[in-house]
C-alpha cells in the first residue's frame, strides 16, 4: 500500500488541569489516503476537535507521532512547519467567530496567500482570490464586503475558499455544517465532495452527526472520551457495529421514517464521565448496558473483521 | 383571511392564531418576521413546528407570550386567542397569570436560561411561590421534590447551583421548571438542540413519559425533522414567516403532495438508512424577511415555479386535514 497522505501513531494530548491531567486525546491511530475522507464522530467533550488541531500541530502533541507523507511533522522547526502548512489547512466550527470582522472577504481569502508567500504579484492574488470565489460558490459582488454582510452559509464558504487559498492536499473541517440550516448544510456538504474529486482533496472531517458523516467518509472513527472505541469503513461501520457505544449512538438519532417511529431504542443512561486522570479501564463502562468485571482492564482495539477494529471485551477478534 | 383553515373541531381549540403579522423595527430597514401565521392547536395536542433559521419559529412562541421585545417588536395584524382569552388585548396582569402558569416556555439553551445564582431547587420553586401564593411551604417542597424525581434529578440536589450541573442536568431543570405548574400550554424551542443525541434521546424520551402523565398541550419549535417524527401527532411547516404546510404526522411524512419546500427539507437530509451520492439541497438563499417577494414567498427558489406564483400568495387548500399553501394544489381539494 501506497505511503498515506496523514498519519498519526499513538498520538496523545493530555492538558494540565488544576484537579489533574485531562485526558483530550489518548492513544489514536489512524491513516489516511490521499482522496480519502476519515470522519470523527463522538460526542462534545470526547476530544475530536483536540485531535483535528494536534494533528496541525495548532496544539502540540503530549505523545505520539503524527506523519505527513511518511515524515514525523512533529519534529519540525518552525520554518519547516510553514512549509507543511501550505498542504494542511482547516475549516473552523463556527464561521461567525472565525472570519476578522475587520477585513473584507477578498482580504480574508487572500491572507493566507500571503502569510505563505505562494504569491507576490496583487494582480496575481487578485486572480486568485477571484478564482477561490467563483470555485466555492459565492458572486463576485461579494469581493468588498464584510463577514458581518454575509448569511452562515455563505460565511463558511468564504472560510472554506480561505482554506482552499494555498492549494493544500489535507483540510481539517471541524464541525463545518453543524452551524447551519439543512438546506444550507447539503449545499457546503456538496460543495466539498465536489472539491474532493476535482482536486483529490483529503479530510478529516469530524462531526458529531452521524448522518452527514456517513455520506461523506470513506472510514469513520467513533471517539469516546479521548479513545477511539471503533474505527471501520463507512459501511462496514452502518451494517456491523460492533461497539456498544457506536450501536447507542445510532439508536439514539431520530429518524424521519416512520416505520422506526416505535423501534425499542437503546437509550444510554448516564453522562459522559469525568476526563480527568480516567480508570484505566474501558472508558465508557459506566454507561455500557453489558458492563462486566473484565470492562475493568484497558481494552485495546481488536480487528473484528477486515479493517473494521473495536475496542470492546465483547468483541472477539 | 382562510376561510378553509377554519376546520369543524376549530370551536374548541386550545390556541387559535389567525392572520399574525409581526415585525421587528430595525435602524435599516423593517424585518417581517411573521406574515399570515395561522395555527390551531387543540387540547392535549403534540404538535412539531418546523422550520429553518429566521423562518419566524421562536417570534410565533414569543408572540403568545406577548414577550416580544419592546420598541423593536410588535405584532400589527392578526389575532391570537387562547382558550376564549384574546391575547393581544389582555392586560399585563391578565398576561401574568398566563404566563408560567397555564403556558409555559422551554427556552433553547439551558446553558442561560437559568439564574446562575440561585439553586435549582430554588429557581423550581420561584414557580410555585409566583403562581400559587395559596400553597403551604411543605406542599411547595414535596411538588419540587416530586417534578425533580418527574425528570430524573434527585431532589438531594435541590441546593446546588446550575454550574455544578451537565448541558442534559440543567435541561431537566428547565423542563421541570416549565412543568411544575401542569401547564394546559408548553411552547418547548428547541430544547435539545445545544445537547448530545445520546442526551437528546434521554430528555426526548423523558418528555415522552411527561406527556403521558400530564397531558398537556405541546408546540414543539425544532429545525430537525426527525425529532418530529418520534415526539409529534402534528406538524406545521414554516417558511418566511407563514405556515406553508401542515397536517398529521402521518400525512406530511407520507412524502406524498407536499409542499416543494418540505420535499425539498427532506431531500436535503442526510438519511441513515439510505444512501444518496448526492444530497439536493434547495436552491437559492431563504426569503429575506427585509424585502419579500410579492407573491409566494418560495417561488423564487420553487422548481415548479410559474407566472401565478409570482404574482398571488396561494391561500391554504385542504385534503382533509392536511393543507399545503401552494398553488399546485388549487382545484384538488378534498374535503
Amino acid at each position: 500500500m501506497a505511503v498515506p497522505l496523514i498519519e498519526t501513531r499513538h498520538l496523545k494530548k493530555y492538558f494540565k488541569t488544576p484537579a489533574g491531567l485531562l485526558h483530550a486525546v489518548d492513544d489514536v491511530s489512524f491513516k489516511i489516503q490521499p482522496g480519502e475522507t476519515l470522519g470523527v464522530v463522538g460526542e462534545s467533550g470526547c476530544g475530536k476537535s483536540t485531535l483535528g488541531r494536534t494533528v496541525l500541530r495548532l496544539l502540540e502533541a503530549t505523545e505520539g507521532e503524527v506523519l505527513y507523507k511518511g515524515e514525523n511533522i512533529l519534529r519540525y522547526s518552525k520554518r519547516d512547519m510553514k512549509k507543511v502548512h501550505l498542504n494542511m489547512q482547516m475549516i473552523f466550527q463556527d464561521p461567525f467567530t472565525s472570519l476578522n470582522p475587520r477585513l473584507s472577504i477578498s482580504s480574508i481569502i487572500a491572507e493566507p496567500i500571503k502569510v505563505c508567500g505562494t504569491l507576490k504579484d496583487k494582480g496575481d492574488i487578485q486572480k486568485k482570490v477571484h478564482e477561490l470565489m467563483e470555485v466555492c460558490g459565492l458572486p463576485e459582488r461579494y469581493v468588498n464586503t464584510y463577514p458581518h454582510e454575509l448569511d452562515g452559509g455563505r460565511r463558511q464558504r468564504v472560510g472554506l475558499a480561505r482554506a482552499l487559498a494555498v492549494d493544500p492536499e489535507f483540510i481539517v473541517c471541524d464541525e463545518p455544517v453543524s452551524a447551519l440550516d439543512v438546506s444550507v448544510q447539503a449545499q457546503i456538504l456538496n460543495l466539498l465532495m465536489d472539491l474532493q474529486d476535482s482536486k483529490g482533496l483529503s479530510y478529516l472531517f469530524i462531526t458529531h452527526d452521524l448522518c452527514v458523516v456517513r455520506h461523506i467518509s470513506t472510514n469513520i472513527m467513533v471517539m469516546y472520551m479521548g479513545k477511539v472505541v471503533e474505527y471501520a469503513p463507512k459501511d462496514e461501520l452502518f451494517q456491523h457495529q460492533a461497539h456498544p457505544y457506536t450501536k447507542a449512538l445510532l439508536s439514539a438519532i431520530p429518524t424521519t421514517d416512520l416505520s422506526r417511529r416505535g423501534r425499542e431504542r437503546r437509550a444510554l443512561t448516564g453522562e459522559v464521565a469525568n476526563p480527568i486522570d480516567p480508570a484505566p479501564g474501558c472508558r465508557f463502562a459506566p454507561r455500557c448496558p453489558y458492563a462486566a468485571e473484565r470492562c475493568k482492564q484497558p481494552q485495546e482495539l481488536k480487528q473484528v473483521a477486515p479493517g473494521h477494529y473495536a475496542a470492546c471485551a465483547m468483541c472477539q477478534p | 383571511m382562510d376561510k378553509t383553515l377554519q376546520t369543524a373541531g376549530s370551536r374548541e381549540a386550545l390556541l387559535e392564531i389567525r392572520g399574525l403579522h409581526a415585525e421587528y423595527d430595525t435602524d435599516d430597514a423593517v424585518v417581517h418576521a411573521l406574515n399570515g401565521f395561522d395555527l390551531t392547536l387543540q387540547r392535549g395536542e403534540k404538535l412539531g413546528l418546523v422550520g429553518e433559521t429566521g423562518a419566524g419559529k421562536t417570534t410565533m412562541a414569543l408572540s403568545i407570550l406577548r414577550l416580544l421585545p419592546p420598541r423593536v417588536g410588535k405584532i400589527t395584524q392578526g389575532s391570537i386567542t387562547y382558550d376564549g382569552i384574546d391575547i393581544l388585548s389582555a392586560s399585563p396582569k391578565e398576561m401574568l397569570a398566563l404566563r408560567g402558569a397555564r403556558i409555559s416556555m422551554i427556552f433553547q439553551d439551558p446553558m442561560t436560561s437559568l439564574n446562575p445564582v440561585t439553586t435549582v431547587g430554588d429557581q423550581v420553586l420561584e414557580v410555585l411561590k409566583l403562581h400559587f401564593p395559596e400553597m403551604s411551604r411543605e406542599e411547595r417542597d414535596a411538588r419540587v421534590d416530586e417534578i425533580m424525581k418527574m425528570v430524573g434529578i434527585p431532589p438531594s440536589r435541590k441546593g446546588e447551583y446550575p454550574h455544578q450541573f451537565s448541558g442534559g442536568m440543567k435541561q431537566r431543570i428547565v423542563i421541570a421548571m416549565a412543568l411544575v405548574s401542569e401547564p394546559e400550554l408548553l411552547l418547548a424551542d428547541e430544547p435539545t438542540t445545544a445537547l448530545d443525541v445520546t442526551i437528546q434521546a434521554q430528555i426526548l424520551e423523558l418528555m415522552k413519559q411527561l406527556k403521558e402523565k400530564l397531558n398537556s398541550a405541546m408546540v414543539l419549535i425544532t429545525h430537525d425533522l426527525g425529532v418530529v417524527a418520534e415526539f409529534c401527532d402534528t406538524v406545521a411547516i414554516v417558511y418566511a414567516g407563514e405556515v406553508i404546510e401542515q397536517g398529521s404526522v402521518e400525512d406530511v411524512y407520507a412524502r406524498k403532495d407536499n409542499h416543494p419546500y418540505t420535499t425539498g427539507l427532506f431531500n436535503c437530509i442526510p438519511d441513515l438508512y439510505t444512501t444518496a451520492d448526492r444530497l439536493e439541497p434547495i436552491p437559492g438563499f431563504m426569503a429575506d424577511p427585509t424585502d419579500l417577494p410579492q407573491g409566494c414567498s418560495f417561488a423564487p427558489r420553487c422548481p415548479h415555479c410559474t407566472q401565478r406564483c409570482l404574482q398571488e400568495k396561494p391561500s391554504m387548500y385542504l385534503r382533509g386535514n392536511h393543507g399545503v399553501k401552494c398553488h399546485r394544489f388549487s382545484g384538488k381539494e378534498v374535503k
